[in-house]
């Protein structure tokens, strides 16, 4: 936890609404970015998001100063995260399929990898990793990540093929993943 | 699978758009190999923190106005928190939604309404002037063949033109809206895509599609016509088919209104409910049972499709190959004379009790039997009389207390003329000296299933 949060969390915590911002803020990346393990729609993610931060809000006077606010999230962020997916599974019943497990078996395969690389200790790396990418990469990236471009789409504003984006994609990926393991080394 | 297809898929799986069988293949490609698996897992990790990184500070900026808007009463809190909740149960109708702000003071509010209705009367005249222009939809993914009239070969990425005929050959595509709406046309389908008027537009000239609609503008609703109904719809999950001249609609989410072109007739169609249109029945809707699609997998039919230049032309023992992999109800295989067939298919069966009805017939020699199992549970048998070539149907019923189960049917025959070395050697079957014209005798057995679902309660 960075100092800017620690101070921004007691400050709620003593009754200072705007200091929430900053909580928001440092813990935004992680809270969603865990939540994605569990649902694929983003849409609900960014809705369960918002439901996780208001109960953060709520309860934050629980919160013990020098214990793992990261970890205190993540499980408030799981709890909703799983009740929404259960809500989704219910509805969707007659409809469970192969997608379904497939989601199932990297989640848990994830959760596993999570026990080891927490995605709070990787999220902070990311954006230092993300600079280091090559040019195009970098640009592929940000247009379908922070611009929501398809690859399609993508691929016309790149005079590129959707085959050699999607390529691009999953080759960024995967550096991301070895730097941001190997603590900011250069992908 | 080559590398740009499994690069392909795992995008398509991470945005959520991979189709069935995609998801089965590239299931059974972590199955083969878990490293696969693990680095998939690291793309899976790598994939939704890049998304959550996304505009930290805006979303951190909507979050605090919430905040600062609400009062400091708990009261407000739970208010707030039950508007988000509900939001939450529509999310999939809603994708763009920002937090409602409570706890407004009236002056604020009227401000709000006097500055709407602003906005509302200047919308009204841009609209008036221009109607929007919306993107055509891009393919999201594509299972076997479908083309247009300016596409022979349709792959992910492509854009559809204006007014865009759509034909699927065989196994499906998905379009994405840049809204995420996302519409499936099933195998043997042809559909038309226009959004000239500002509205998206679907002429569903054959076939069947599956629909998940993001919220449109009340004004602007999404229509599926064909030629005696349309569907007007604003954010919803359906189904839509048409075939000898009626229009099927199942609806799994949100509300529809269902209308019969002939005579304007309307039927509002709600979640858990399906209609027909069609010129002899009335417009009403009906509470679904769910239908489970079973997707068979043909594991041993013997020699078929197989040639043979041994002691003479070449010939085809059998006349047609069933398709392999995906044969949905309605589907058929075929028992080979002498050897067992077993088809088989894997179904996620959640917890509840099942019909499964089997449709076959006898045919030329031989009496059929073929035995149904569930797991390794044997559900039921059926002997043939081999008296007669009429289709039959049988009914087996059996529980699932969830998860996935293999739905395996084997069948066989009696009193075939051809020695099963004969069959498996496949060389003898053909020249003068062999007694037998194989190809009369290729379906001694055809089966097609469906299944029905009935949850527990």
């Amino acid at each position: 936890m960075t100092g800017e949060l620690d101070a921004a969390v007691e400050s709620v915590k003593a009754g200072d609404r705007e200091a929430f911002r900053v909580v928001v803020r440092e813990t935004a990346a992680l809270v969603r970015g865990y939540i994605g393990f569990f649902l694929s729609d983003k849409a609900a993610v960014d809705d369960v998001s918002q439901a996780v931060y208001l109960e953060i809000f709520k309860q934050i006077g629980r919160y013990e100063r020098g214990t793992d606010f990261a970890a205190w999230v993540k499980a408030i962020a799981r709890n909703h995260a799983l009740a929404e997916r259960r809500r989704r599974e219910r509805k969707d019943q007659a409809h469970s399929n192969y997608v379904s497990q497939i989601r199932s078996i990297l989640e848990a395969k994830a959760l596993e990898i999570e026990e080891r690389q927490p995605i709070q200790e990787q999220i902070s790396r990311l954006e230092q990793c993300l600079a280091k990418l090559p040019e195009r990469m970098q640009s592929v990236v940000k247009l379908h990540y922070h611009e929501d471009y398809t690859a399609g789409r993508i691929a016309q504003t790149l005079k590129s093929t959707t085959g050699a984006v999607l390529n691009i994609l999953y080759r960024a990926r995967m550096a991301l993943s070895r730097c941001v393991k190997a603590e900011g080394v250069a992908p | 699978m080559t590398e740009s297809d499994y690069s392909a898929l795992l995008m398509q799986l991470l945005d959520g758009t991979i189709s069935e069988v995609d998801a089965e293949k590239l299931q059974a490609a972590f199955a083969r190999d878990p490293d696969r698996l693990t680095e998939a897992a690291e793309q899976f990790r790598i994939h939704h923190m890049l998304q959550g990184l996304k505009a930290t500070e805006d979303f951190a900026a909507r979050i605090q106005s919430s905040l600062r808007a609400s009062s400091a009463s708990e009261s407000h809190v739970r208010r707030l928190e039950s508007a988000v909740m509900r939001g939450v149960a529509h999310a999939g109708r809603r994708p763009k939604r920002r937090l409602r702000l409570p706890g407004e003071s009236s002056f604020n509010f009227y401000a709000a309404a006097a500055m709407f209705g602003l906005i509302l009367i200047g919308g009204v005249l841009l609209y008036s002037l221009s109607s929007p222009d919306i993107p055509g939809p891009e393919v999201a993914s594509v299972t076997g063949i479908a083309h247009t009239e300016a596409d022979r070969d349709l792959r992910p990425g492509a854009i559809l033109a204006e007014g865009a005929l759509v034909r699927v050959q065989n196994g499906s595509i998905t379009l994405k809206y840049p809204d995420g709406t996302l519409i499936t046309l099933d195998r043997g389908t042809a559909a038309r895509f226009s959004q000239a008027s500002g509205a998206k537009a679907i002429e569903l000239q054959s076939g069947s599609l599956n629909a998940s609609v993001a919220r449109q503008a009340q004004n602007r609703p999404l229509i599926v016509s064909t030629a005696n109904a349309s569907a007007i719809v604003v954010g919803t999950r359906l189904r839509l088919a048409f075939a000898n001249s009626a229009t099927e609609l199942h609806v799994y989410e949100g509300t529809v209104k269902f209308q019969r072109k002939s005579d304007a007739s309307s039927v509002l169609v709600n979640s858990g409910f399906w209609s027909v249109a069609a010129a002899d029945s009335e417009m009403v809707a009906f509470p679904q049972t769910p239908i489970m699609p079973l997707t068979f997998e043909l594991e041993d039919f013997g020699n078929a499709g197989r040639s043979s230049q041994a002691n003479g032309p070449t010939r085809q023992i059998y006349r047609e190959r069933p398709p392999l992999g995906d044969v949905p109800h309605g589907g058929w295989a075929i028992a080979v004379p002498g050897i067992g067939t077993t088809v088989s298919g894997k179904v996620p069966l959640p917890s509840g009790t099942y019909r499964l009805w089997v449709r076959w017939r006898d045919e030329n020699r031989g009496v059929v039997s073929f035995e149904v199992f569930v797991g390794e549970k044997l559900v039921g048998s059926v002997k043939g009389s081999g008296k007669s070539t009429e289709w039959k149907w049988s009914e087996f019923e059996f529980e699932s207390k969830g998860g996935a189960a293999a739905i395996t049917l084997r069948s066989t025959t009696e009193g075939s003329a051809i020695p099963e070395d004969k069959l498996k050697s496949g060389t003898d079957l053909f020249g003068p000296q062999h007694p037998y014209d194989v190809v009369n005798r290729w379906d001694q057995l055809q089966i097609t299933s469906d299944m029905q679902y009935r949850p527990d309660k």
